[in-house]
């Protein structure tokens, strides 16, 4: 049985021009406001002993769709079926009462998550042990640190042996110590065959934590699945935003230069750039493993003034976000281009035997250029988009050849 | 929807946010919990000083020169009660607006929790009363033992009227603002300060439709009559049960729409 389904899952806000509005449209049913979904037809589910991970950027619909199955707030739309008592660390202050002490609020939360008051006495102590709060205990909410706070409501909400906890980025407030110990228990709870429904913005613990992720763009579901591979997409979209303004790729992944009038005048220009033994993904884009083997060929045309020695080829692998990740030209290696049928027809295959380049976007800009690579006779900015996946969750850019060894 | 067996399984949580609805008013104080006590005692003093010694105001049929201040303040406590439930449950949503939103105890507690603390002043105060009365009017009677029912009563009349302000407060917001005037505006047209018998002819079929004069008539009955209430205070009881399933209704059924205000 699952621990959670949703279904068709919605939420819309509604905007009035007044308050009264809102009253209105109830007793003459009649529409009087502007509609806002922040959650669209959301369907997914987590099964007992299963981190489901949500990510996505702000006000995509996070927060709705977790304060929806804390049950804090309602659906409009769809339906949630919940198997279990669901206990939720939301936003800072959830559920707290600021101006009760600490001790106030751990007998109000427990009360809340359906304790009675032996079943709270008992676990009283046990509370405050892990909020590692001491003598603070005693002082209102209102006077804590977000640390405390969040070490407080913590330390609440897993105590009470619910079946599917929620965890909202809040928990990166507390310091690292706090973080570890957290981050133990709701292993426990995992291991325990606990439901955990993890959201943050950091994505390399999402990945670590989480078998199954979500990513929430607008409001809806953009991808879901196994962690790495929906981090890895939202990543890519992460980067497309904070680009350091490159040229909007073309979609096309191997694609052709047309020979226009322009052209002609140029002493060289650039033909074509295709990538080969490309996989395409499902929206056919060029798919590469870290690791795997990584071509690209490009054409040109040069005119008969020019030397075969004085047109080269330079490739700057640049990643989505602007990232120039690895530039080399063929005068920097020493290398000539190949002629074709014709002598003025070149072309060569650019190879990277083993590509070392971590999970992302990226796309290649190609120079034309003379021996000094001052001038430029052609190029091509953003073409040849492609993506990398990599087998396991290293971070960075690339993947670089280490070893680990004894300490001298 | 939640049933209302739901919300019972909030029982707990209920009783530890009265206790501390009550607690907040005294604490930090010096005198603390006597507070409770202090602020009737000291109202019924001062009212009995003003219009007994110092006014000396005489109702036909009362002799003892105490009996207009035991008399106003049989009613006025219980209307005290009514008023500070109702101006408690209109604020309620909006003091509340972080467990409103942040956690999953059900709204409707919201506006009752302060609502429930009244009984405690309530009884306080008719406590005091009683005693007053026994002492200076030499009045007591096995039909105070009637009492706790009209005090149910007047609970079920606030927080079917509580409900409704509470959720109406937050469409509307002048009402918090007029709420004041309109309590004071009934205080005044109830015969709490005056006998019914001052009301003039044309105006007694109004005050036979307004359910706080039976009430608080009972009251006196009560506690100062020694006998029964009129049959009236029965249909008042009616009255307000209906009240209070609309208002439980009504409630439910707009404080989703309530909370995008807040």
């Amino acid at each position: 049985m699952s621990a959670l389904i949703a279904k068709d899952l919605g939420r819309v806000y509604r905007r009035y021009q007044q308050p009264i509005d809102s009253l209105k449209e109830l007793i003459f049913r009649k529409q009087y406001h502007e509609e806002f979904w922040a959650l669209k037809e959301a369907n997914f589910h987590c099964e007992p002993g299963e981190v489901v991970g949500v990510v996505g950027d702000n006000g995509a619909g996070k927060s709705t769709l977790l304060k929806l199955l804390a049950g804090t707030m309602r659906p409009s739309r769809g339906e949630l079926i919940v198997n279990g008592r669901v206990s939720a660390i939301l936003e800072l202050g959830s559920g707290f009462h600021p101006e009760f002490t600490g001790l106030e609020n751990v007998h109000l939360g427990c009360a809340m998550l359906g304790l009675n008051a032996e079943q709270i006495a008992a676990k009283v102590d046990e509370i405050i042990d892990f909020s590692e709060l001491g003598d603070f205990i005693h002082q209102p909410v209102k006077s804590y640190s977000s640390g405390m706070f969040v070490r407080l409501a913590f330390s609440v909400v897993t105590s009470v042996d619910p079946d599917i906890l929620v965890v909202d980025e809040a928990l990166s407030v507390g310091d690292q110590h706090f973080q570890k110990k957290s981050m133990d228990r709701m292993m426990t709870f995992k291991d325990q065959g606990k439901a955990l429904i993890f959201c943050s913005h950091n994505l390399y613990h999402v990945k670590e934590l989480c078998k199954r992720a979500i990513w929430l763009d607008k409001g809806e579901i953009q991808v879901q699945g196994e962690s790495g591979e929906v981090i890895d997409q939202y990543n890519d979209h992460v980067r497309m935003q904070n680009r350091i303004s490159v040229p909007v790729p073309k979609s096309a992944p191997l694609e052709t230069k047309a020979e226009g009038e322009n052209n002609k005048q140029l002493t060289a220009y650039l033909s074509e750039a295709t990538l080969l033994n490309a996989k395409l993904d499902n929206a056919g884009i060029a798919l590469y493993r870290t690791g795997g083997k990584f071509q690209v060929q490009v054409l040109a045309h040069k005119q008969d003034s020019l030397a075969l020695e004085d047109v080269h080829i330079g490739i700057i692998i640049k990643r989505n976000d602007g990232v120039q990740c690895f530039g080399v030209s063929t005068v920097l290696d020493g290398e000539l281009l190949f002629t074709r049928q014709d002598n003025n027809d070149l072309g060569v295959v650019y190879e990277i035997p083993e590509l070392s380049l971590l999970s992302g976007q990226y796309s290649l800009e190609i120079w034309l250029i003379d021996t000094t690579s001052a001038h430029v006779y052609d190029s091509m900015q953003s073409c040849c988009e492609f993506k990398v996946r990599q087998p396991n969750t290293e971070v960075g850019v690339a993947y670089l050849p280490h070893q680990w060894s004894a300490p001298l | 929807m939640n049933s209302i067996n739901d919300d019972l399984s909030y029982m707990h949580a209920l009783r530890l946010l009265i206790k501390r609805e009550l607690s907040s008013r005294y604490k930090g104080t010096i005198m603390g919990v006597f507070w409770l006590f202090l602020q009737p005692l000291i109202m019924v003093i001062v009212y009995s000083f003003v219009f007994s010694v110092i006014m000396k105001v005489r109702i036909p049929g009362m002799d003892n020169s105490y009996h207009f201040a035991l008399y106003l303040m049989a009613a006025m406590m219980p209307f005290v009660a009514f008023q500070d439930a109702l101006t408690a449950a209109s604020n309620s949503l909006f003091v509340n607006s972080a467990l409103l939103h942040k956690s999953t105890l059900p709204p409707l507690l919201l506006p009752l929790v302060p609502m429930l603390a009244t009984l405690v002043t309530e009884g306080i105060s008719l406590l005091i009363i009683i005693v007053a009365a026994f002492f200076l009017l030499d009045q007591v009677s096995w039909y105070l033992l009637l009492l706790p029912g009209l005090v149910l009563i007047r609970l079920c009349l606030s927080i079917a009227l509580g409900n409704v302000l509470a959720i109406l407060s937050v469409f509307i917001q002048d009402l918090r603002q007029a709420l004041g005037l309109l309590l004071t505006m009934l205080l005044f047209l109830t015969p709490v300060f005056y006998p019914v018998s001052m009301i003039p002819e044309p105006f007694l079929p109004w005050n036979n439709l307004n359910p706080l004069f039976h009430l608080l008539d009972a009251y006196r009955a009560l506690i100062l009559r020694a006998e029964l209430p009129g049959v009236e205070v029965l249909y008042v009881a009616i009255f307000s049960l209906v009240m209070l399933w609309i208002s439980v209704f009504f409630f439910r059924k707009t404080i989703e729409r309530a909370k995008e205000f807040i």
